[in-house]
């Protein structure tokens, strides 16, 4: 179950600051404790800028998650972390996605040091470690569309 | 000179309905600034706004220029007000500590909240040759004892 709280064009700089700021929000209003909440934003401004800086434009999508008890209740992860009885979650699912140049090699896209565009090339493989899942899906000259979500703790 | 006033009271109103629209659009001024102020041998700012490209030059234009105009010997950088520390600002802060020590300045970043912290370290950046101090009077504490020290060294008693 998906419920779509906030759609965010991502055109210029500016819109970065938007991004985040209704990313922060949406999980402070979902009961994130602050760390979470500075981890989903930074997550945010990451993705957002690698929109601005090799898309030009694209979107930025903050979701509500919700799953109902599944059986044997762990995530599909191999799973060290706790997240509450019987597998009922609720969480904060992020997409990014734009219709840019793509990524020739994610492998090499999620690798620390690795950038083209002049940042610190921390960025995806941070963004995937701040998360609770990550998904990158890509082609060269279509685009790129990344999915993460952070579960609440319960 | 009666008429010249109120010409000027009308284009502050100008540019002050200019702002509010502009404040309404999302959009900001193009003469944004951030502040630097200068306190003993040192320079102080604090990042209170989000940074975006050009703020950032500017921001770094200024500081260069007024390290070299006040010939400050430390600058102290509080990103307390600032909500997230991704690639971005970690490059900014990084680019500008790298300027200022080439001017022979030595920075120092305070006011690292715990929620930045913990994020910063798993998100995998590097302040990379900066010094970060809990907040401004340990930063401050920090500068004073390395001027101290170099001064000492340059200017001591052991000096041939």
């Amino acid at each position: 179950m998906v419920k779509i709280m906030v759609k965010i064009e991502i055109k210029e700089e500016y819109d970065i600051v938007t991004a985040r700021v209704s990313a922060k929000e949406e999980a402070k209003k979902l009961g994130f404790g602050i760390v979470d909440q500075t981890r989903i934003a930074t997550a945010v401004s990451e993705l957002a800028r690698n929109i601005v800086d090799y898309a030009g434009e694209g979107v930025i999508e903050i979701n509500i998650v919700r799953t109902e008890a599944v059986k044997g209740g762990s995530s599909s992860r191999s799973g060290s972390k706790h997240h509450g009885e019987a597998g009922k979650r609720l969480g904060l699912e992020i997409i990014a996605a734009d219709n840019g140049p793509g990524i020739e090699d994610i492998e090499k896209a999620l690798e620390d040091g690795f950038s083209t565009g002049g940042g610190l090339g921390i960025g995806l493989g941070g963004v995937r470690r701040l998360m609770d899942e990550f998904e990158i899906q890509s082609k060269v000259g279509e685009g790129t569309k990344v999915r993460v979500v952070k579960w609440k703790r319960i | 000179m009666k008429s010249g006033s109120v010409l000027t009271a009308g284009s502050e109103h100008a540019e002050e309905t200019k702002r509010t629209r502009m404040a309404e659009r999302g959009e900001r001024p193009a003469s944004e600034r951030i502040p630097i102020l200068q306190i003993e041998d040192f320079l102080l700012t604090s990042i209170q706004v989000p940074l975006h490209d050009r703020l950032a030059l500017q921001f770094q234009r200024d500081l260069l220029q007024t390290i070299e105009r006040t010939r400050a010997k430390g600058l102290l950088i509080d990103i307390t007000a600032i909500d997230v520390v991704d690639s971005f600002i970690t490059r900014i802060l990084v680019e500008i500590a790298k300027m200022a020590s080439l001017m022979g300045v030595k920075t120092v970043i305070v006011g690292l909240r715990p929620e930045i912290s913990i994020t910063h370290v798993e998100f995998g950046v590097e302040f990379n040759g900066i010094e970060t101090a809990l907040n401004l009077e340990k930063g401050l504490e920090m500068l004073r004892a390395w001027n101290k020290s170099d001064y000492g060294e340059n200017y001591g008693e052991n000096r041939d």
